[in-house]
């Protein structure tokens, strides 16, 4: 018998309504995190250049992200990273309720990107107190109750992990 | 791997992190988080707060990927590892 390892590989769907675009969905969380109203129009999803993503995009991305995250970088590094993975700011945005479902509200969650000589990604780190309990278990439970079912839409270029706030 | 689609480690958890097993996905969240606190150690000048609690942190997490990796193969754990 072989192993899981050596079946042939789809990824796992990701459920899509018809005329999906990460884009407009980025747009979207983008109006609900400024507590705006989201309108939907097929002229959205099928005009070529209302697609096209600009700078401007994700400058006012990072600024929405901005509202729930800690940026520890500079805004140029993030919105580098932003601009080459789209999928990232939808992601980032939906964490949010996740990540409090996992750790509890107002946890402070830091964002940086991570630099290696081949690789860049963005980190989220949840910051919790030293008596914080079991930071390993909630971790797992925010992967089990969420990331697992998004992770595929990362491009392996996001990351989410907790540190003791007060750690020497 | 692909060219221009990142680097090796990248490449190689993304592939894990869109496989359809379940196990195989968490083993490719896992690894993530490995190679981050990784490039932290590697690429940073600054200290790493608490390192001693990182390390053991790091080494258990590599423990917990080893027992996923053995029992995605249908292996025996490796006694060292057995929880």
């Amino acid at each position: 018998m072989i192993s899981a390892f050596e079946q042939p590989q789809t990824r796992p769907a990701i459920p899509r309504p018809a005329g999906w675009d990460e884009r407009q969905l980025s747009k979207n969380c983008q109006q609900f995190l400024l507590g705006g109203e989201i309108k939907c129009s097929k002229a959205v999803f099928s005009d070529p250049y209302m697609q096209t993503r600009s700078h401007l995009d994700v400058s006012a991305q990072l600024r929405t992200l901005q509202q729930h995250y800690t940026i520890v970088d500079s805004d140029r590094d993030i919105i580098e990273v932003l601009d080459e993975y789209p999928a990232l700011f939808a992601l980032l945005a939906e964490a949010v309720k996740a990540l409090q479902n996992a750790f509890g509200k107002n946890r402070l969650l830091q964002v940086r990107v991570q630099h290696s000589d081949d690789d860049k990604l963005l980190k989220v780190a949840v910051l919790l107190p030293a008596d914080f309990a079991c930071p390993e278990l909630a971790l797992r439970s925010f992967d089990t109750g969420w990331w697992i079912d998004n992770c595929q839409r990362s491009s392996g270029a996001l990351v989410f992990d907790c540190e003791i706030q007060d750690a020497v | 791997m692909t060219p221009g689609h990142g680097g090796m480690h990248k490449q190689l958890w993304d592939w894990y992190q869109s496989h359809p097993d379940p196990i195989i996905r968490q083993m490719g969240i896992d690894a993530n988080r490995m190679h981050a606190t990784r490039i932290s150690a590697d690429y940073k000048d600054a200290p790493i707060p608490n390192v001693a609690h990182e390390v053991k942190k790091q080494l258990s997490r590599a423990q917990t990927f080893e027992r996923s990796m053995a029992q995605v193969n249908r292996q025996t754990t490796p006694t060292a590892l057995a929880p």
